[in-house]
């Protein structure tokens, strides 16, 4: 097998799911001669975006999209030492949260997956988070996006704050904010002065490619 | 027609006298309002904090044997009935809870494997707690837990559901239930993650685990029959926010089977059983029909579910309850909005019966004066031949 082939047999294994499998094709990719990078963007990511659009579609379910995220930890395992000595270029660094006072925490984590999948450095703080902690990774982390989650629609008061507290640190005109979850809509992300609004995970993955 | 007449009607399919008005209700912070016992709710912070939150930190085991956890969450079950009746509701939702465990002072673990965190609700008290984790990631691990045996959970859940039947059954229609369901039970015990991998790898382990959880069910169905409760509500969120959380033909390969035969064990046993779904069920909704569900709950605005469109495509087929939101409306909306709200949904789903108003779902933000909004619109312009223009 090529190496051009041998990534490919990778990128079908995850969008099969075929989690029994991925590491022994990652391995034949690398010794076909496939750069880890190549492995990991054309091969393990690529067939993650596949996964995570046909999640968006509706073709694929909840359960496969979380499946699809192991298949990828199982695909990373033989790359990540190999990846350790490389310089990869990330796409930027997102700090994900759920608002203080909601501790729903699986769409969040969906959309962490799915931007750690695609390229992007992740920093989730978890939920029920404290606006100043938000403040405060975005300057340790030097994040350029935050992603606020949150369920229903007294969670708003939190939201606004958190905007608040970010425009008040004087992070507001460097950090781009975006929310997800159960009562947001676009009209939200906009009466609260945000930069967007994401549907569902992958859909919060285009909406921070956008904003590279 | 008395609420008992007026549910049993409804879920019929036909047209009662007034569509009858449903509680799904748990939140300590509605109940005891209600009740005019604000004191009356379990503070959280005397589990967290303190000298009793030192006791319930370093003591958890023992408290938990002691069936502290036990005897408050029974007692809570009378107080949320009563709640429901001093209300004006024709029928609720009463759902066996006691099956927690303290874990420490800030978290509690369920007898199915699931991890919780303890919350507060707006004021404080002791909320219905959030599911953190799966503590069962491995099938070894699975088995190796201490599941109830069905034949004794029977007489828990009879002794207590007998008890309140006697109690307020000829006051209010109750329909019994369960603490998650069979989808809940198996995938959150071990982790939505983990359970994925193990239906793809180990399959024959996943219908093990349904087959176990089928049997509780079936004794809980049963202990609700013997009780002399009318109907049986099956809660289980097999939606999220865009779908379902499985592929709708493994859910029926895998669940299915099992779900039938709940239902026929209700129907056998004379009861009616409503299937109860949090998030966008959509896809599912022929699917309930056809393992022979006599109702259906939640409906979700939230998670794009229609309820106009869910009645023109079973409303032959099950009793519709629902599905006033939560989010906004009952939570935060003015008397005209709840009015609204409640002429809209009488208008779009109750005109020719078969059907039960209830709010989308439990939640600590809803407030009891808009709930009351809820019940009092549904009296004035509930009744059939319904006239809105």
């Amino acid at each position: 097998m090529n190496e051009r082939d041998a990534v490919k047999s990778v990128l079908d294994t995850v969008v099969s799911l075929d989690i029994d499998a991925v590491a022994g094709q990652v391995s034949t990719a690398l010794k076909a001669g496939a750069d880890p990078r190549v492995v990991l963007n054309d091969g393990l990511s690529a067939g993650m975006r596949i996964v995570g659009d046909r999640f968006q579609s509706g073709e694929y379910f909840l359960t496969e999209l979380l499946l699809a995220g192991e298949v990828m930890k199982a695909g990373l395992a033989p790359l990540e030492p190999l990846l350790a000595k490389t310089d990869v270029q990330g796409k930027g660094t997102v700090v994900l949260a759920t608002v203080k006072g909601d501790i729903h925490d699986l769409g969040k984590s969906l959309v962490g997956m799915m931007l750690n999948a695609s390229g992007f450095e992740v920093v989730d703080l978890g939920s029920d988070v404290p606006p100043q902690r938000i403040v405060d990774a975005v300057r340790a982390h030097k994040a350029g996006i935050v992603g606020l989650s949150m369920l229903l629609t007294p969670m708003v008061v939190s939201l606004r704050s958190t905007v608040e507290e970010i425009t008040r640190a004087g992070l507001r005109d460097r950090v781009k904010v975006i929310i997800g979850g159960a009562c947001t809509t676009p009209g939200l992300a906009k009466e609260m002065g945000c930069d967007g609004h994401g549907e569902d995970a992958m859909a919060a993955v285009y909406l921070c490619e956008s904003f590279i | 027609m008395n609420c008992h007449e007026r549910t049993a009607t409804a879920l019929n399919l036909g047209v009662p006298d007034r569509v009858p008005i449903f509680s799904c209700t748990e939140e300590q912070n509605q109940i005891y309002e209600i009740l005019g016992n604000k004191d009356g709710a379990l503070p959280l912070s005397m589990i967290r904090e303190g000298v009793s939150g030192a006791l319930f930190k370093l003591a958890s085991p023992l408290i938990n044997r002691m069936g502290w956890m036990t005897s408050e969450t029974e007692k809570f079950m009378g107080k949320k009935l009563e709640a429901d009746i001093a209300l004006g509701y024709d029928c609720s939702w009463l759902m066996y809870s006691s099956i927690f465990n303290l874990r420490g002072n800030r978290q509690s673990t369920d007898i199915w494997g699931k991890l919780y965190d303890l919350v507060a609700d707006p004021d404080g008290n002791v909320d219905t707690p959030m599911y953190r984790q799966g503590l069962l990631t491995t099938p070894e691990l699975w088995e190796a837990w201490h599941h109830p045996d069905p034949d004794k959970f029977y007489k828990t859940i009879y002794r207590v559901f007998a008890d309140l039947q006697k109690r307020y059954g000829d006051k209010i229609y109750l329909m019994g239930s369960l603490f998650s369901g069979l989808w809940e039970s198996a995938s959150q015990s071990m982790g939505l993650a983990n359970f994925a991998v193990t239906l793809r790898r180990n399959p024959d382990f996943v219908r093990k685990m349904v087959k176990y959880y089928e049997k509780i069910y079936l004794a809980t169905i049963n202990a609700t029959a013997d009780a002399g409760m009318p109907a049986f509500v099956y809660s289980d969120d097999m939606g999220h926010k865009s779908g379902p959380q499985m592929p709708p033909r493994v859910l029926d390969e895998f669940f299915g089977p099992s779900l039938r035969r709940l239902c026929e064990e209700a129907h056998r046993r004379g009861i009616k059983i409503i299937v109860h779904s949090c998030g966008n069920v959509n896809l599912l909704l022929e699917m309930f029909a056809d393992w022979g569900f006599d109702g259906v709950h939640s409906l979700e605005p939230t998670a794009g579910i229609d309820i106009a469109d869910v009645k023109r495509r079973l409303g032959k087929r099950m009793c519709i309850f629902g599905n006033l939101d939560i989010s906004h409306v009952l939570s935060e909306g003015t008397r005209e909005e709840v009015e609204s709200a409640v002429k809209a949904m009488l208008k779009d789903v109750a005109l020719d019966g078969g059907f039960i108003m209830a709010m989308t779902n439990s939640h600590n933000a809803v407030k009891v004066g808009n709930t009351r909004w809820m019940i009092e619109y549904t009296h004035r312009y509930g009744n059939y031949p319904i006239k809105l223009a």
